[in-house]
């Protein structure tokens, strides 16, 4: 095992790195879309009136979570192809 | 008889799929470690060449992205359309009237998308209509043009510089085509969709964001700006003041995120679309694609959809009154 680690070079390293990033930092956004996405959901089962309303609120929220992904997703191609 | 003919597929896709399993050469040389065997799998398995930056067509000494090729396909695809489907109502023919093929197409979209647009920003959307509407289907047909067959694959072979990964080329008939194994050649192809590189959404953002303070100055005046630099809070609101001073700050600091979101939200889905589309076509290259190239229909539909829409939530967000301070 010393032995595989140590014939390891730097791209390995970015790699993991990389697929770490984005791996980790898409859990919370996944998590916060999929309640977005329940909101909203709901809300519109209890209230199907109000839906264009609720479709545009449920869209900027989903914008917002899914805008932390975006941030691991930068710093993961910042890591694949700029270090 | 509608029954058999279902198993028949069903079967048919199961062959194909097992088939394609077969042809995709996956030869694990005996128990020589499994790293080995991971090495031996991925030689024999066509590896999709992937690049972030737009290849460079070299044509005389001008050099030309290949994303601005696709981009203006693009652009060509749209005002054929458009020209095409308002041809009658601009020559005032009475045929206009009850409209048919491509002008039906045109209006469907217009009007549903500018329904949707009332929704969020009320009688304001007759102005700013024309912007969002621009937006959804330049991002629509920008995105869905990637699935058609030849962006990325058709190209021309040029040599890669020395030290840098290349294929090997065979010949097939007039044309040359790439291999998979280790060469001094890669593949610079013609056309390539525009959101997968970063400048098209990038601009797209800045044009989304600046245009979202020329309307906020329209509705408001010049007064907007006191939601970022807001003296008045400083002078009147004591120590709540500095609070709602700070956030100002922090509200202008979100203008500057909202380009980078919106633009490698963007650019995100789409290049990571084609990096999807490229891995599983050289895994399993027969059926399953397929289904990924129907997921991609729907990324593409659902980005230009959420770019359109998030424009819109900003313009009315930043549009609106905030009542007599």
């Amino acid at each position: 095992m010393e032995n595989v680690l140590g014939s390891l070079d730097m791209t390995f390293w970015k790699l993991l790195a990389a697929g770490l990033a984005i791996g980790l930092g898409a859990i919370g956004p996944g998590i916060g879309v999929g309640l977005a996405g329940l909101g909203g959901t709901q809300a519109i089962g209890r209230n199907p009136d109000a839906s264009g309303t609720i479709l545009t609120n449920m869209i900027l929220a989903i914008a917002f979570a899914e805008a932390i992904a975006i941030y691991a997703l930068v710093i993961a191609l910042i890591l694949l192809f700029v270090v | 008889m509608r029954k058999v003919g279902t198993v028949l597929v069903i079967l048919l896709a199961i062959g194909l799929c097992l088939f394609s399993c077969v042809l995709s050469p996956v030869t694990s040389k005996g128990a020589t470690g499994a790293i080995k065997a991971i090495k031996d799998t991925m030689g024999s398995v066509v590896q999709p060449h992937i690049q972030m930056p737009a290849e460079f067509l070299h044509i005389g000494p001008v050099r030309i992205p290949n994303s601005l090729l696709g981009t203006l396909i693009a652009d060509l695809i749209l005002i054929v359309g458009a020209v095409a489907g308002t041809r009658y109502i601009r020559a005032g023919r009475p045929e206009a009237w009850v409209p048919r093929g491509v002008q039906n197409v045109v209006e469907w979209i217009f009007e549903g998308v500018s329904g949707l647009l009332r929704d969020v920003l009320g009688e304001r959307a007759e102005r700013m209509a024309p912007l969002l509407i621009t937006f959804f289907i330049f991002i629509l047909v920008a995105n869905w043009i990637e699935l058609f067959p030849g962006f990325e694959s058709i190209g021309i072979i040029e040599e890669v510089p020395e030290g840098a990964h290349g294929l090997k080329v065979v010949p097939l008939g007039p044309i040359q085509m790439l291999t998979s194994e280790e060469g001094h050649y890669t593949l610079v192809p013609f056309l390539r969709a525009a959101n997968t590189d970063l400048n098209v959404p990038l601009a797209l953002a800045l044009v989304s964001v600046f245009m979202t303070q020329v309307y906020a100055v329209q509705e408001q005046g010049w007064g907007y700006f006191n939601r970022f630099i807001n003296i008045r809070a400083l002078k009147h609101g004591g120590a709540m003041g500095i609070m709602d001073f700070v956030v100002g700050l922090l509200e202008g600091m979100s203008e500057v995120t909202k380009i980078i979101s919106f633009a490698f939200r963007l650019f995100g889905n789409i290049f990571a679309g084609m990096v999807l589309l490229a891995v599983i076509s050289s895994l399993v290259p027969f059926l399953a694609p397929v289904i990924f190239y129907l997921l991609e229909v729907f990324v593409g539909f659902i980005q230009a959809f959420v770019f359109m829409m998030l424009t819109a939530a900003f313009i009315a967000v930043a549009t609106a009154d905030h009542g007599a301070h």
